[in-house]
This record gives structure tokens, C-alpha cells and sequence, in this order.
């Protein structure tokens, strides 16, 4: 086993090894180093303005704790910025 | 006169200005240009996050204009361009405490489907079933598709969005997304950015007249002018951002750009002056010295009388340098 490949995922396009039991909200938390809640919200009670599609759907927020991550995955993490 | 809050899908805005967060690096000027503007409602773009990796596929207008703003604890991006702005702050930080609303956009899509994701996307990080839709049709004119539009539209209402779709100055298509159920109508003035103002007031006079939702005039502003233009067409707001973002001192253009719509929509509630070609004086001929006897109250030969528009010529008015000779049916003409 300890040759075999590292399992990923593609974070924004990005590949992260997947570890063991990671969830849509520790990959939330990974990416934007906030602490998140079981219901999909900043830790510190902040507006998060964060938003996940796996594989091209959404994940509601309520859902990112209990949504485990495979491999080869597609992970898009995305946020409000300035536009028209 | 009628208030002037703007009432759209039940809330309502005392601001007829929405104003576009794209093309100002630095948020401590946006936040003092939006402020300047008095607006209610700004747009966003829906974008991945920490774009230090790249924006992705989305190569649209606010995608090649974006700068990473969301909340962040400042130590993971330190590539972030906007170095004029506290590491801190955040264009959140900014609508928050502003209590200023937000429009998350789908810019940067080129099909329904895109632009389905992206409001979905959208509604899910900002909380807002409000949605601008705008799916362009190539990356040289972000002219808007109106066959994807009307696609995207049917759909998002379909699954509970207001639509406030971006859409082209035809009348036809503007009536075709009312019916689709937008919330709202935002036909361009001209392409996003070009800052050629209404090149079709026409167009847009007429989608304002037969609308039943907000019409929202919504792109190719350049100036104060063409935003006052826009609301004495009869449209309901005005939606701008690279007209203040990027004039050579945002702030104040954004404070002229407050004050143009709100002259522009006095001004359409006062009902103009029809438009003449032949001057009317607005002080009276009688009475004018030198000009022998003036009995009062007897206007003499129509003097005081305007004497109306062209064709006016007519062979009793033939002191008037201006008078063509009387044509061959010279019978018929009074004034």
C-alpha cells in the first residue's frame, strides 16, 4: 500500500490529497482557514459568503458536515467578489 | 409627486441607483464611491475562491475585472492585489456595515446552464434568491445571448429566483422575459464598459412604457447625463459601475451619478416642453419700447402669440426673414 497513489481531489481546480473522512466543510475550512459549524456557518459569527458545488451541484451548507468526499471528486469553493 | 422608493419584489429601495462593485482595486475608495452614490443594492460576482490559483473558466467582464475580496483571516493570500485596502476588510465587511444589499450576477456565462449553477451558487454563499442573469454571447461585445436568456430565465423562476435579467435594448425580447416571470428588466443603454451611453432611446422609452416590472437601464453609462437620460426615458433605475469605477475620481462621479437620477426622474414626473423647431419667446413682444403706439391688453397681429412649429410659413407671416416663398397653393395658410 505504501506505494500506491495518493488519492486527490480537485479543489478550485487545484488537486488535494484526500485524507481519510474529510468533509465538504473541512475542505471549506481548509481552503479559507475559518473554523466552520456543523449547520455550514463561520465559527466566529461572521458572514461566510461561501458556497460549494460538488461535481457541479451545489451542497447546501447544512449539508457539508455530514458530506464525505471521494476520490477524483470536483470541489468548486466559491465567494463573492467585486463585479458588475 | 409619487415617493421615490423603488419597490422591488416587496422591498424597497430609497436608492434608484445600483451600483456595480467591479474596477476599483482599492476597497477603501469603493466603499467611500458607494457611500458617495447613496445606493441600496450592489452587484457581486460569484467566483472560486482565493483566486491567487486563477479565476477559472469565467472570463466575463467582472471576471477579468475581479479582485479577491471575500472574508478571509488575512494570512493565507498574500498575493492579494489590493494592497491600498486593510487586509481586513473585505467588500463584505463594506455592504454589511453599510446595510447595503446584494446582487450576486452570473457575468462570465455563456449558456443557460452556466448560468444556472452560478445563481445557484450565488444564492447559496449570499443568501438572496436575487439574481442579475446575464449570459453573454461572445467575449468581444458581452452582448447578451436573448435566446439563453429566456432559457435561463424560465428556469431560475422556475426554481424560485427573482430574475433580474440583463438583456438587450430590443422591446420585444425585454416583453418575452416579463412573461418568462423576471422580477425585473435591465435593458443596456450600450455594451457593458463602452461608456457610449443610450445609443437607442427609443428602444428603451418604449421597453419602459410597456413594462410592467422595474426597468432597470443597465450598462454603457459614461456620464451623469446619460443617467439622468435613462430615468426621463422612464426607466425605474439605473444600474452602473465602470462609469464611477473608473472615472479619474470615482467618488465624485458617484455622487454626480446620485444626483443625475434622482433629476432624471423629477424631471420625467414634471413632463417636459414639446419639442419645437421655431423659437418661442417667453417674454412678451408688447409693450417692447420704441415700438409706437401699444394699446394695452391688445396684442397686436398675433405678436404675443407662439407662433407655432414648422412648416409654419405662411404668406400672412411674411415679415419673417425666415419665410420661404409662398408656394403655388398660397390659399390656404393662417395663423
Amino acid at each position: 500500500m505504501n506505494t500506491a497513489p495518493q488519492d486527490t481531489i480537485l479543489v478550485n481546480g487545484n488537486p488535494v490529497p484526500l485524507t481519510e473522512g474529510l468533509s465538504v466543510a473541512d475542505a471549506v475550512a481548509d481552503l479559507t482557514g475559518r473554523d466552520i459549524t456543523a449547520a455550514g456557518r463561520a465559527a466566529d459569527g461572521k458572514p461566510l459568503g461561501i458556497a460549494v458545488a460538488l461535481d457541479h451541484a451545489v451542497i447546501p451548507r447544512a449539508r457539508w458536515s455530514d458530506t464525505m468526499l471521494e476520490a477524483n471528486q470536483t470541489v468548486e469553493i466559491v465567494t463573492a467578489v467585486q463585479g458588475g | 409627486m409619487a415617493s421615490n422608493q423603488l419597490i422591488i419584489d416587496g422591498v424597497s429601495l430609497g436608492s434608484r441607483l445600483i451600483m456595480g462593485t467591479g474596477g476599483l482595486t482599492d476597497l477603501a475608495m469603493l466603499e467611500r464611491a458607494l457611500l458617495a452614490s447613496g445606493t441600496e443594492l450592489t452587484t457581486v460576482a460569484v467566483r472560486r475562491y482565493a483566486p491567487g490559483s486563477g479565476l477559472g473558466a469565467g472570463t466575463g467582464r467582472a471576471g477579468r475585472n475581479a479582485e479577491e475580496v471575500a472574508p478571509r483571516n488575512g494570512t493565507n493570500a498574500a498575493d492579494h492585489g489590493a494592497a491600498a485596502s486593510s487586509p481586513r476588510d473585505s467588500l463584505y465587511g463594506i455592504l454589511h456595515r453599510n446595510d447595503i444589499k446584494v446582487l450576486p450576477n452570473t457575468a462570465g456565462c455563456y449558456t443557460a446552464r452556466d448560468a444556472l449553477l452560478t445563481a445557484e451558487l450565488g444564492r447559496e454563499a449570499l443568501e438572496t434568491d436575487w439574481v442579475k442573469l446575464e449570459v453573454i454571447a461572445d467575449e468581444d461585445t458581452l452582448l447578451p445571448d436573448g435566446v439563453e436568456l429566456l432559457d435561463a430565465t424560465e428556469q431560475l423562476v422556475a426554481r424560485g429566483f427573482k430574475v433580474f435579467a440583463y438583456t438587450s435594448d430590443d422591446p420585444v425580447l425585454a416583453l418575452h422575459l416579463e412573461r418568462a416571470g423576471a422580477t425585473a428588466v435591465m435593458p443596456l443603454g450600450a455594451p457593458i464598459g463602452t461608456g457610449l451611453g443610450i445609443l437607442n432611446p427609443h428602444n428603451i422609452e418604449l421597453i419602459a412604457c410597456r413594462a410592467s416590472v422595474p426597468v432597470v437601464l443597465d450598462a454603457g453609462i459614461g456620464t451623469a447625463s446619460e443617467a439622468a437620460l435613462a430615468m426621463e426615458l422612464g426607466c425605474d433605475a439605473v444600474l452602473l459601475a465602470s462609469a464611477v469605477t473608473r472615472a479619474q475620481n470615482p467618488v465624485a462621479m458617484a455622487q454626480a451619478m446620485r444626483y443625475a437620477v434622482d433629476a432624471g426622474r423629477l424631471a420625467r414626473g414634471a413632463g417636459r416642453i414639446a419639442r419645437r423647431t421655431h423659437a418661442v419667446a417667453s417674454s412678451p413682444m408688447a409693450g417692447r419700447i420704441g415700438t409706437g403706439n401699444d394699446t394695452a391688453g391688445s396684442a397686436t397681429s398675433g405678436a404675443d402669440v407662439p407662433r407655432g412649429d414648422w412648416p409654419a410659413p405662411s404668406p400672412v407671416s411674411s415679415s419673417s426673414p425666415l419665410s420661404s416663398p409662398a408656394p403655388s397653393d398660397s390659399e390656404s395658410h393662417v395663423s
